[in-house]
């Protein structure tokens, strides 16, 4: 006869058992799910954050170094050029239309990308990133060795081709007419006319009389360089002359999901003469004659906005117009008690440099009076959560409702050329 | 009949099963663990390339100052170790036309180039994981092409109404700092040149 089947407690557990085990771990399921949530939600915002944070520092970085550069005028080391009051050497537009993706300076479609932001802008010689050499594997400029003991005859007083080596051959090909090279051997600055490929890596130029003397003040015929002064292995150095630097936020389509635009500050720069040309007292400086060997560099993406500052009195003031301000542009920088440049000239009332009372009378102020720079970057987050959602945020320029997480960094030095007079 | 157990071998299984629940998920979270850290650590790297970058930069600044204060004629007595031999080759450089235009070593005073060793009068940081500093070279670039000023005061003091240019002319000057901040085995470079002019001595 078969044994009958019994069930043991050991065996298995009973459906009430197994629900109740299902509760508890449904439970304790849904306490990790919250908990993996939040961190991942933190794994991600920390990112974001962190990389807006590195995004800021960066652009402060390249624009500092930049800034250094300001009214930094290599082809006339002893003069300054010649500036029109409407395009002054250093200027503020604040409170710009931000330029949109299809090049207005229309409302953008959303609140949440920045409508208006200053501009900065500074004239400049910009060098080239390299240092060439005196050419030395042609007879000409003749070495003293050749001279010597070749009895070759000397280069004459009326040869203004140069050749020089810049090493690589990207860096030669960066050398184009209009720029200006220096001799470092006996300091003499040649107007580059036209120029050619000697070999990949060495240009022959041809000098000319300067296109920019007008402004630099370079010599025209009578101060050429000499080819018979300067000896093969100088080095030479060619800088873009009388250029002008332009800071400013700008939509660009960067992101095929966000046809709007994203927010970025860039970096333009401009022949100032062709500035100058489009320029009037009236409306003030007009950017255009874009130097189209220098193509526009995004400094950072998604910045909601920059504000700068300037401040003749050691940072005691700041010389700038907020987002509460409706003053703007030209009028925000020159006009009245209520322009940046009045704001500067009430500082130099009760402080800066003595002997200096006002910025009027002298565009070259921002060489005699020692000037420090102040730059407010604002970055955002490439993303929108809800995780950064703020109601009526401050740090928004619009003061809406935020949903991206944004952060407000400031730069503040004083510019290398800025105190150093010319005299 | 006896009639087999089939229940015996339920509960061995049951914890092998287990075993590999749990592996699977230990496996898991350790990939998770790792990838979490990844993305820290990618972070880490990132902000100390950005410090050790914007170190060199300030590091090239240092020298730059440096060079500044000790090319300076009043301050050239009290030069010792390499402020000495700055001090040194930029006189022999004005003895000499033909070395114009080309970069000197401050150290050696050969022809320079970036990236030599550092020397001690040039190190701003030297610790067992981080050492900073900063080459120099020296360019003579001839006379401050200038007409109608003055410059200075003191016995380096000159006006032009009086002399040739050369005797008058203050003496123009490039200064190539080129920085290096070494941790491990990553170096960080940074270069910067500032052309000053001193007085005619």
């Amino acid at each position: 006869m078969a044994k009958p089947r019994t069930r043991t407690g050991a065996s298995g557990f009973s459906l009430v058992e197994m629900l109740v085990a299902l509760v508890f771990t449904m439970v304790m399921m849904a306490g990790m799910a919250t908990v993996f949530k939040a961190s991942l939600s933190t794994l991600y915002t920390s990112g974001e954050a962190i990389s807006s944070v590195l995004r800021n520092r960066m652009s402060l970085d390249q624009l500092g170094n930049d800034i250094n550069t300001a009214e930094m005028y290599l082809t006339n080391l002893t003069a300054a050029p010649v500036t029109q009051t409407y395009c002054p050497p250093i200027f503020i537009l604040p409170n710009m239309k931000v330029v949109q993706v299809d090049g207005s300076t229309s409302t953008p479609a959303s609140t949440l990308d920045p409508s208006y932001s200053d501009q900065l802008a500074f004239f400049a010689d910009i060098p080239l990133p390299f240092e060439g050499k005196v050419y030395s594997g042609t007879s000409s400029p003749n070495s003293a060795n050749n001279l010597v003991e070749n009895n070759a005859a000397p280069d004459t007083a009326t040869d203004f081709t140069y050749y020089v080596d810049c090493l690589t051959a990207p860096y030669a090909n960066s050398v184009k007419p209009g720029q200006n090279f220096i001799f470092k051997d006996n300091f003499e600055v040649g107007y580059i006319g036209s120029v050619s490929q000697y070999n990949t890596t060495v240009v022959k130029v041809l000098e000319a009389a300067s296109g920019t003397a007008g402004i630099t003040g370079q010599s025209n015929g009578s101060g050429l360089p000499l080819k018979f002064q300067h000896v093969p292995g100088a080095g030479v150095v060619f800088l873009q002359p009388a250029q002008i630097v332009l800071y400013q936020v700008k939509m660009l389509a960067l992101d095929p999901n966000r046809p709007a635009g994203v927010p970025c500050l860039v970096r333009d720069q401009y022949n100032y003469s062709d500035v100058v040309a489009a320029s009037s007292s009236a409306t003030g400086p007009s950017f255009t004659g874009l130097n189209v060997t220098v193509p526009e560099q995004i400094i950072t993406e998604n910045v909601h906005s920059f504000k700068a500052y300037l401040s003749c009195n050691s940072g005691q003031g700041w010389a700038g117009l907020g987002f509460a301000n409706t003053v703007t542009g030209w009028a925000g920088w020159s006009t009245g008690a209520t322009g940046i440049r009045a704001l500067l000239d009430a500082q130099l009332l009760s402080g800066g440099r003595a002997g200096f009372a006002t910025t009027e009378g002298n565009e070259q102020w921002f060489r005699f009076i020692p000037t420090l720079v102040r730059c407010d970057i604002t970055t955002r987050t490439a993303a929108q959560r809800t995780e950064y959602y703020k109601a009526n945020d401050p740090n928004n320029p619009n003061n809406i409702s935020n949903p991206f997480k944004n952060l407000t960094q400031t730069l503040v030095f004083m510019p290398r050329e800025s105190g150093l007079p010319m005299d | 009949m006896r009639i087999p157990d089939r229940r015996s071998p339920r509960p061995a299984q049951t914890g092998a099963i287990t075993i590999m629940v749990a592996l699977v998920l230990l496996v898991l979270l350790t990939l998770a663990a790792i990838g979490m850290s990844r993305n820290s650590f990618q972070t880490i790297v990132n902000s100390a390339y950005s410090r050790q970058g914007t170190m060199a930069q300030n590091v090239s600044d240092s020298g730059l100052e440096w060079s500044i204060y000790w090319i300076a004629i009043s301050n050239a007595p009290s030069a010792t170790g390499e402020a000495l031999n700055l001090v040194n080759l930029k006189n022999s450089l004005l003895q000499n036309n033909i070395s114009s235009g080309i970069a000197y070593d401050v150290h050696t005073g050969t022809a320079y180039t970036p990236g030599g060793s550092l020397q001690t009068d040039m190190e701003v940081v030297n610790t067992a994981s981080l050492t900073a500093g900063y080459t120099l070279g020296l360019t003579r670039m001839g006379k401050l092409p200038i007409m109608d000023m003055s410059q200075g005061s003191g016995p380096g003091a000159f006006t032009p109404a009086a002399g040739t240019q050369n005797a008058q002319a203050p003496d123009l000057w490039a200064i190539r700092s080129d920085a290096q901040v070494q941790q491990g085995s990553v170096t960080f470079i940074s270069g910067k040149e500032a052309w000053v002019s001193t007085p005619v001595q």
